[in-house]
């Protein structure tokens, strides 16, 4: 039995005149994988961005619509949105440890919110790199800067720093992209574990990726999102010529 | 053009010394010869200074000369331990005084400033560092000193170890700002979004990640602030009262003290030529001279190691992952001691303006205000954060609008066209300051005319032609010392080299020699800045239609080069008109009544004219008061064209 977790409804974006999102409306169902794919500039990350409203921080970046979150809009003036982004974590497109050891940076999110005991932080430590399949490379060396492994590891790491405030969700925006076939193949492996406990929405610019991995999928197009449902339907039904042509690749 | 023309090459190879030189490696090896003269230089600054050192360390003994706490040359007393103990507590308490100031700005600036405000406010804070240093001794003398004395509790005299290292702070502020700044604003934006996205507020993101991912950048900017303090001379010697003592108790900021520099300045232009006093001076600049050199390699080297820090992608070498782990350990050093460091000052200054008692409160009150701060919500205390950086940013303001706005304000009534065109009368008490205005002109004409070929012809080599070897290498890092040496020690090489040496005398032309070589750095590095930023497509495109390397440069590189060229060359004027130190002991006298129009005559200056006034004649305010308002505006006027020609072409040319 799963439930929508986010309603996104009717959001609009502008970038100062510049209006990146049209309208889009999608749900995103919990402990699911949910994959936004599409072209090169058509809006995904900024999607993706306003669901833990990390757009805050652009200027001249203005929303209208809601973001539906536990049944509040997150977008509403009594939102605390540090809250709000504790629940909602986030990995990016580069692998962006803090050039700090590996256990500062897991340790980093729960200090900030307030965690100070010593035993406690130890055991979020080692329960964030297991969970994020880590351990057993830095398990030895946690004193190290984060800056010494490799990008894949890091990438990891970052995971394990995102799962270190206990989100429900977490938003990936191309964690694959700078990383090697194995590495990826490791990350892909581990956003199904993920999903057992989080969910997980995920942007990726490789088609075998999404369809290997998620249980739904977003096709968007210049801002718009064009069709969105369950991934095998997608991919092997689309209602939409657009989304056909752009998942079989006669696109442009 | 002939039927073979493409075969006969239009640029003949040269016969040089029996050996035939392809043209573009003579051109190269001119070129290199110029830049050498940097490297000649800082040998010839080391030689003429460890020259006339030698027969003080024979005559006085290192050991005497730095246990010995009495300085009375002409006793035969030569111990400089108070001097250069002086030097350090100055520096220490200018550093003290400017790095929370600094580093404050240099956060609202880069991270809290809204963006079409982050420019002007680094440019305000540029401005800073176009007062002559003379202008500031001269508003501690009359505004600072005065202020102390009528304020400190018990204090019986302004000039002192705080009045001296507050101007030096203030000089310092921009240096630590501006190199501040740029490493925090360097940090890369991931990390910061990083942080936002697991709910951190924006000063926990600040204070826990971007400020020690820039710790290295800060410890540059506040190791170059201090290599600036140490080698001030004007400012310091013109307010600390500069006697030779320790200060009693040794925190008594209210003691007079004396600097190296300041003993330099004020003794260099006394001493017989050849005496052990004379030689135990250069003793004292050489220590200064290797002090700096250290300083500025240090910071230098913690700067390059920093560029290979925000490569997250890229493994870093093993040499810099334990040099990121030192700076780990060096960040969280600098937070743990930061709460010991705050309530040191409060309590010093607390001590000084009011009781000792009142300090054991006002200290206690600090500590418990410190520690209630852990029991604040994030957001209070991202609201509290703010507010103190806002009023730090309002600090550092303010003071430059009481700085510049004291000299105007009372400098103003002085001014009149006589002022400008008259000579000096009853010794600088009445008249005008025409010679010194002269002065300084034909000071810089002729600086100009000999660092600015030198300088640019050196740039041009190092964007175009060096290669990293060991010998460009040398000539890179004789560029940077050149540019970090004490001014006070260029005019004690300008003295030895061209007043004695070369018996060029008191002279203009020692003068030019002196400062040109100060100024030098400034216009190779802007130079070499420019004709990198001329982008490649435009230099291939030339040589691809058979140009050689150097047509190449003079036809297409230097002329889009050209506006940065121009505006290394106008702050270098700036910085020759403004100079002080260098010129006292090899070109200027205090008083003229007719000039000389010779090169091997000495002139006036307006720098030195307002030393001179300031220190010598007191009652003369108006004349004072005039003279620093010409040259602060002649000084920031140059600035200023050059930061307007600056602007207007990076828009124009926007490759
Ligand atoms: N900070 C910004 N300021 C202004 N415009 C922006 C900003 N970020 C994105 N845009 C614009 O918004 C549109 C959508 O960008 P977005 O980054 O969301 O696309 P994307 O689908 O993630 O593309 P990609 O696959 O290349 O990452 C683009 O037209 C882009 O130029
Ligand atoms: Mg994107």
């Amino acid at each position: 039995m799963t439930d929508n977790i986010i309603d996104i409804n009717g959001l609009n974006l502008w970038y100062g005149d510049n209006q990146a999102l049209v309208d889009v409306s999608m749900p995103v169902m919990k402990n699911k994988i949910t994959a936004l794919i599409g072209p090169s500039g058509c809006g995904k990350s900024t999607l993706l961005r306003c669901i833990n409203r990390m757009n805050d921080i652009i200027e001249g970046c203005r929303v209208e619509g809601e973001i539906m979150f536990h049944d509040r809009n997150i977008y509403s003036p009594e939102t605390d949105v540090m809250g709000l982004r504790k629940k909602i974590g986030m990995i990016f497109q580069k692998p962006n440890p803090f050039p700090m050891s590996i256990y500062e940076n897991v340790t980093y999110g729960p200090k900030v919110h307030g965690v100070n005991s010593r035993e406690a932080l130890d055991s979020i430590v080692e329960e964030c790199i297991r969970s994020s399949a880590l351990w057993d490379e830095v398990q030895d060396r946690l004193g190290a800067s984060a800056m010494s492994l490799s990008g894949g590891q890091q990438q990891r790491l970052c995971i394990a720093r995102a799962l270190s405030v206990s989100p429900e969700v977490i938003l990936m925006d191309e964690p694959t992209s700078a990383l090697d076939p194995i590495a990826t193949s490791k990350i892909e492996d581990l956003a199904q574990e993920l999903k057992r406990d989080y969910t997980v929405v995920i942007v990726t610019h490789n088609m075998q990726q999404a369809s290997r991995i998620s249980d739904y999928t977003g096709f968007m197009y210049m801002g718009k999102l064009i069709e969105c449902g369950k991934t095998e339907e997608i991919f092997e039904n689309p209602q939409e010529e657009l989304t056909e042509r752009y998942i079989t690749g006669r696109f442009g | 053009m002939s039927d073979k023309g493409y075969d006969e090459p239009r640029l003949k190879p040269l016969r040089i010394l029996g050996r035939t030189v392809h043209h573009d490696d003579a051109v190269k090896y001119a070129l290199l010869a110029v830049a050498s003269v940097a490297s000649v230089i800082v040998l010839a600054i080391i030689g003429f200074i460890l020259a006339n050192s030698i027969p003080a360390i024979e005559a006085i003994g290192l050991r005497e000369f730095f246990t010995g706490d009495i300085w009375r040359p002409t006793r035969g007393h030569f111990g400089a331990s108070t001097v250069i103990t002086g030097t350090l507590l100055v520096t220490l308490g200018a550093i003290v005084f400017a790095l929370p100031l600094g580093l404050g700005a240099a956060i609202f600036i880069s991270e809290l400033a809204p963006k079409k405000y982050r420019e002007p406010l680094k440019l305000l804070s540029e401005i800073f560092s176009g007062i002559p240093s003379v202008v500031y001794g001269f508003f501690g003398l009359v505004v600072v000193v005065p202020f102390l004395l009528n304020n400190v509790p018990g204090a019986t005299q302004g000039q002192s170890w705080l009045a001296g290292s507050i101007l030096l702070g203030i000089m310092a502020l921009p240096t630590i700002i501006s190199v501040s700044e740029d490493a925090i604003s360097s940090v890369p934006r991931s990390y910061r979004e990083a942080s936002l996205a697991m709910g951190a507020t924006r000063w926990q993101t600040t204070s826990r990640v971007v400020v020690p991912a820039a710790i290295s950048g800060i410890s540059a900017a506040t190791i170059l602030g201090i290599g600036r303090a140490i080698g001030e001379t004007m400012a310091v010697m013109m307010v600390t009262g500069n006697a030779p003592i320790f200060p009693e108790p040794l925190s008594n900021l209210m003691s007079p003290i004396r600097t190296i520099t300041a003993t330099l300045a004020i003794e260099m232009n006394e001493v017989p030529v050849g005496s052990t006093h004379f030689h135990a001076l250069f003793l004292l600049a050489l220590i200064l001279f290797l002090v700096v050199l250290l300083v500025n390699s240090l910071s230098r080297l913690v700067m390059r190691r920093m560029k290979e820090k925000f490569n997250p992608t890229k493994q870093p070498k093993k040499r810099s992952v334990r040099y990121l782990d030192a700076m780990a350990i060096l960040a969280k050093v600098f937070t743990g001691v930061r709460y010991v460091v705050i309530l040191g000052i409060v309590w010093i200054i607390a001590d000084l303006w009011f009781s000792p008692s009142a300090a054991i409160a006002i200290t206690a009150a600090a500590l418990a205000l410190m520690l209630s701060s852990r029991f604040l919500s994030a957001n209070n205390m991202q609201r509290l954060a703010h507010s103190g950086l806002t009023l730090v940013m309002a600090v550092v303001l303010a003071l430059l609008v009481i700085i510049v706005g004291d000299i105007v304000i009372k400098g103003i009534p002085a001014l009149s066209v006589e002022f400008i065109t008259d000579y000096p009368a009853r010794g600088g008490r009445d008249g005008g300051i025409y010679p010194a205005i002269v002065g300084t002109l034909k000071l810089v004409f002729g600086t100009v005319l000999i660092a600015v070929p030198l300088g640019v012809i050196s740039g041009i080599y190092l964007a175009d032609y060096a290669k990293d070897t060991r010998y460009t290498r040398i000539i890179r890092a004789s560029i940077d010392n050149l540019a970090g040496t004490p001014s006070v020690v260029f005019g004690l090489f300008g003295l030895a080299a061209f007043v004695i040496y070369f018996d060029f005398g008191f002279s203009l032309l020692a003068g030019w020699l002196t400062l040109a070589f100060l100024v030098m750095p400034v216009i190779i590095r802007t130079t070499e800045e420019a004709v990198k930023r001329v982008p490649s497509e435009l230099k291939e495109a030339s040589l691809a239609l058979g140009a050689s390397k150097w047509e190449t440069i003079t036809k297409v590189v230097l002329p889009a080069a050209f506006p940065g060229v121009i505006t290394g060359s106008i702050i270098s004027i700036g910085r020759a008109a403004g100079e002080t130190a260098p010129i006292m002991f090899t070109a200027v006298v205090a008083y003229q009544t007719r000039m000389g129009g010779g090169i091997t005559d000495p002139v006036m200056a307006l720098p030195y004219h307002l030393y001179y006034l300031a220190t010598n004649i007191p009652d003369a305010y108006d004349q004072q008061y005039g003279t620093a308002l010409v040259l602060l505006l002649l000084v920031l006027a140059i600035y200023a064209s050059a930061t307007v020609l600056r602007h207007h072409y990076n828009k124009k040319l926007n490759w």
